[in-house]
């Protein structure tokens, strides 16, 4: 607390130290150094900033009631150069060597009250656009909000979902730097104690900016009761609006006035509404969850309509005008050490963005829930679905059997299809099968195998190739030598004929509880695929690594070598091009 | 009894919302909105665009955005002028080494750049304006953005004469145009020269991959001035006129007659730097 006053008594003596005065003002228009005054400017802005959000939480620190927490995530990436595995040629590569990403939260909560901050740096990152480089920082997310008996309160960047968030989903994937916060306000009412109404208004943030059209929100959310059978019923409704803007509307107008009579559409709605109804009913060991959403007409884009130019020669993608659904189902039974749970979606023209011209994982409003397994060992992971917004139907089947505390399996089942498309309509099929064997406190042994069918040319968008059909056997074993000391040991062998072809991956992570990690992997490319016939290099894709934990502060420092592949988080993926470098991680809760 | 109280009221509460809510949506479907009417877009005037759009023969979607440069074309044949900057990741024949040629000019790294940032390819700068966050914009909002720069008129006109030795690939040329409106900056003057009928391999999914025999049009060659403008004057005024002589000899493995120069004036005032008008003309006319 100390320091921090002292601190604060610094800032006000440079503050005050500032000459505006320019020295050679008699030859200047003006007589202010007008560096100077942005300088003096920023630090008035910091000085009500930390006041507002430090200074003020502080003074009623000794106040009852009062908490200030945080949390710190930096990554920092040193590039090196590598053409043997396609490491090139970003801005990154070629001259700037070194890029890092910095999340600073600052959360304080007094008598009901509850404000936070959260700044963003973003330096030389690759995480905006893999093949590019960001470099922008500010305040990336503040909010401010008070509960009023049944009333809360919340201003700034929110972060919320209706329901499962088919029809509205603000969040944060920050490996994907998606940050879909709603810039507005939310007021919560408590109903009753099992009933809550929420309405939510304002723009999606984009970046440091946000989106021009405005979104509107209700949801009501509520859980009955019924009998003495342990029937229940979890309910909900949700409605979302938005208007696009004049800008985005004249933007969207430009573009469709410009169409051949073939694809002219003679008039776009400025207003979209989207429904959705859910319910979760349990009863006894059964629970069932269905969420039909609907959406009204919008002008939207699709990337697989065939478009005809004034040329005559016709291309993929095109503004549509179209109305959209989601049906979502998920029922699933637990007991007697047997868990099922069968999942089922299907989709249609749910794309659902803040700007008409938002592409790829940017400006979305709604979230669809990802119909796969979602894998965590490094070649079972490889080849992931990203959600399709146009056209899904999507099958899921997860089993589980617990024999006794020692012995257990798993088996996941996955279909995915476009059934309105014309190509490319099977996109992926996935087994994946597990056993847990283990002896309490002393091993454990994981093992299975994946096989997987993914539609490269779809998700991937690289014209031609074969889907990838995948056989992936794998081994995890885990042993602890005594309470603090432990060995993991991972094995993985991907047989498939396409892409590179076919790997083997090691792993041996050594646990010393609880500070230090030691991990040391590789990915090999033991069989690579010989595209057009040209004998491809066998390459190594090693990885060693040092993890130190501090009480609630990780370090970690590794050096990487990693192949292009997918990454997704939510069913939301992207491309990404290979990695040769060190990555150091910090990441802090206080 | 207050178990049964309280589902009383849960229950009529329910039923009160519930039915609020239908209403709602009732009177939201039932609005008669008064929609956007879109009419087909019909070029006038004397404004000509400028569309640079970044792209790579390792970029497997940017031939849909070269068939859609050649249908703005036709849509406005007088209005709008193509440059295809091959830059960035999928231009690198080291990363993508597709076909023979490597088309990247000497300055379109650093167009990259300033015209940046990238979000994917391909995508196109139009006019150097802001139609949202960012100059760079996707190929659907080109049109767009065209049609929207084109109903303003020029603040200055520019033309090109010049003559072209065939023997000796001389190219000297003057620019020179006169100032419409006042507008405050630095007034710069761009020349690029470009050339289309490249044969070589590109990537292209709409034709299911590679294609050897892909024809690359209005590709930057080279430029006569820095490749961010040479400094005409500072501030336009209603008729100040300006003349410029550049000579060049064009490289021996460039087809004279599929060149295209290309001029365009821009005012820079710090980060914004709009085309103010811009011309064009075959090489060989």
């Amino acid at each position: 607390m100390d320091d921090f006053y002292q601190f604060l008594w610094k800032e006000h003596l440079l503050l005050t130290q500032i000459s505006i005065f320019d020295p050679n003002w008699v030859q200047r228009k003006y007589p202010f150094n007008e560096l100077l005054i942005k300088i003096a400017l920023m630090r008035t802005l910091q000085s009500v900033f930390f006041a507002v959000f430090i200074g003020i939480p502080l003074f009623v620190a000794a106040q009852e009631d009062f908490s200030l927490s945080g949390n710190l995530e930096t990554n920092v990436n040193f590039y090196l150069r590598d053409p043997e595995i396609g490491a090139i040629n970003t801005p990154q590569y070629e001259h700037q060597q070194i890029g890092f990403e910095t999340w600073l939260d600052i959360r304080a909560q007094y008598s009901g009250f509850e404000f936070g901050m959260r700044y963003d740096i973003f330096n030389n990152s690759a995480l905006l656009n893999p093949q590019d480089s960001y470099t922008a920082q500010g305040i990336g997310r503040w909010y401010a909000g008070k509960k009023i008996g049944k009333l809360s309160i919340l201003g700034g960047y929110i972060y919320d979902q209706f329901g499962a968030g088919t029809i509205f989903r603000a969040y944060e994937q920050r490996p994907l730097l998606i940050d879909n916060a709603l810039v507005g306000v939310k007021l919560t009412y408590e109903l009753s104690d099992d009933w809550t109404l929420k309405g939510i208004g304002g723009q999606q943030k984009n970046l440091f900016d946000v989106y021009s059209s405005v979104l509107t929100g209700f949801n009501i959310d509520g859980y009955l009761a019924i009998g003495e059978k342990g029937l229940s019923l979890a309910p909900g409704l949700g409605i979302m609006h938005k208007t696009l803007s004049d800008d985005q509307m004249e933007s969207l107008a430009g573009t469709l006035s410009s169409y051949t009579p073939e694809d002219f559409i003679p008039e776009a709605p400025y207003n979209t509404i989207a429904v959705s109804l859910y319910n979760t009913l349990s009863l006894g060991r059964f629970s069932w969850y269905v969420e039909g959403a609907y959406k009204s007409e919008e002008v939207l884009y699709d990337n697989y309509a065939t478009r005809t130019l004034w040329t005559g020669v016709e291309s993929e993608g095109k503004f549509v005008l179209t109305d959209g659904y989601v049906l979502y189902t998920t029922l699933s039974y637990a007991g007697g050490g047997l868990g099922i749970s069968g999942q089922y979606k299907r989709t249609k023209n749910f794309v659902f963005d803040a700007d008409p011209f938002a592409a790829q994982n940017r400006g979305m409003i709604s979230f669809l829930p990802p119909m796969t397994r979602v894998n965590t060992y490094r070649l079972t992971a490889r080849y992931s679905p990203a959600t399709q917004f146009l056209d899904e139907q999507a099958y899921l089947l997860d089993v589980r059997y617990a024999l006794n505390k020692r012995l257990s399996f798993l088996v996941n089942v996955s279909h995915i299809t476009r059934p309105d498309a014309t190509v490319n309509m099977n996109i992926y099929d996935e087994l994946y099968t597990q056993v847990t064997w283990k002896k309490p406190k002393e091993w454990t042994l994981i093992g299975g195998v994946q096989f997987q069918n993914y539609n490269q040319e779809l998700y991937e968008g690289k014209p031609g190739v074969p889907p990838v059909k995948t056989i992936t056997p794998y081994l995890d074993f885990l042993y602890k030598f005594d309470r603090k000391k432990s060995l993991r040991v991972e094995f993985q062998y991907m047989n498939t004929k396409e892409d590179y072809g076919s790997w083997l991956y090691g792993l041996l992570e050594y646990s010393i509880s609880p500070h230090w990690v030691f991990e040391l992997s590789d990915m090999y490319n033991v069989a690579p695929n010989n595209k057009g016939g040209v004998e491809e290099k066998k390459i190594h894709y090693p990885t060693a690594g040092v993890v130190y934990s501090a009480g609630r502060t990780r370090y970690a420092l590794r050096y990487v070598k990693q192949v292009e592949g997918i990454v997704c988080s939510g069913g939301i993926c992207r491309l990404e091009p290979a990695f040769s470098g060190f990555r150091f991680n910090v990441s802090s809760s206080f | 009894m207050t178990n049964i109280k309280s589902t009383i009221m849960t229950s009529s509460i329910f039923h009160f919302t519930r039915l609020s809510l239908i209403g709602f949506i009732v009177l939201l479907f039932g609005c008669d909105e008064q929609k956007r009417v879109i009419e087909p877009f019909v070029p006038s005037g004397d404004r000509v665009v400028l569309l640079e759009e970044f792209t790579g023969k390792g970029c497997t979607n940017c031939p849909k955005g070269s068939r859609e440069i050649d249908n703005l074309l036709l849509q406005y044949p007088d209005n709008l002028i193509a440059v295809s900057i091959h830059a960035g990741f999928f231009a690198d024949p080291e990363f993508f080494p597709v076909g023979i040629y490597d088309l990247r000019a000497e300055q379109s790294a650093f167009l990259y750049g300033y015209l940046g940032p990238n979000f994917g390819y391909p995508a196109g700068v139009v006019n150097r304006a802001y139609f949202g966050p960012d100059l760079q914009i996707g190929l659907q909002q080109w049109a767009s953005a065209i049609s929207s720069e084109i109903q303003n008129a020029p603040s200055i006109e520019v033309e090109i004469e010049h003559t072209y030795d065939a023997d000796t690939r001389e190219l000297i040329m003057t620019v020179s145009g006169i100032g419409k409106e006042i507008e405050s900056g630095d007034v710069r003057l761009s020349i690029m020269l470009t050339e289309s009928g490249i044969v070589d391999a590109q990537d292209d999914l709409e034709a299911g991959g590679i294609v050897d025999d892909y024809v690359h049009k209005h590709v930057l060659r080279n430029m006569l001035t820095p490749a961010a403008g040479e400094t005409l004057f500072q501030d336009i005024s209603v008729g100040k006129t300006f003349s410029k002589e550049y000579t060049s000899t064009i490289n021996s493995e460039w087809v004279a007659e599929s060149m295209e120069i290309v001029a365009f004036i821009t005012l820079v005032n710090g980060a914004d730097f709009p085309v103010l008008q811009a011309t064009s003309a075959h090489l060989i006319e």
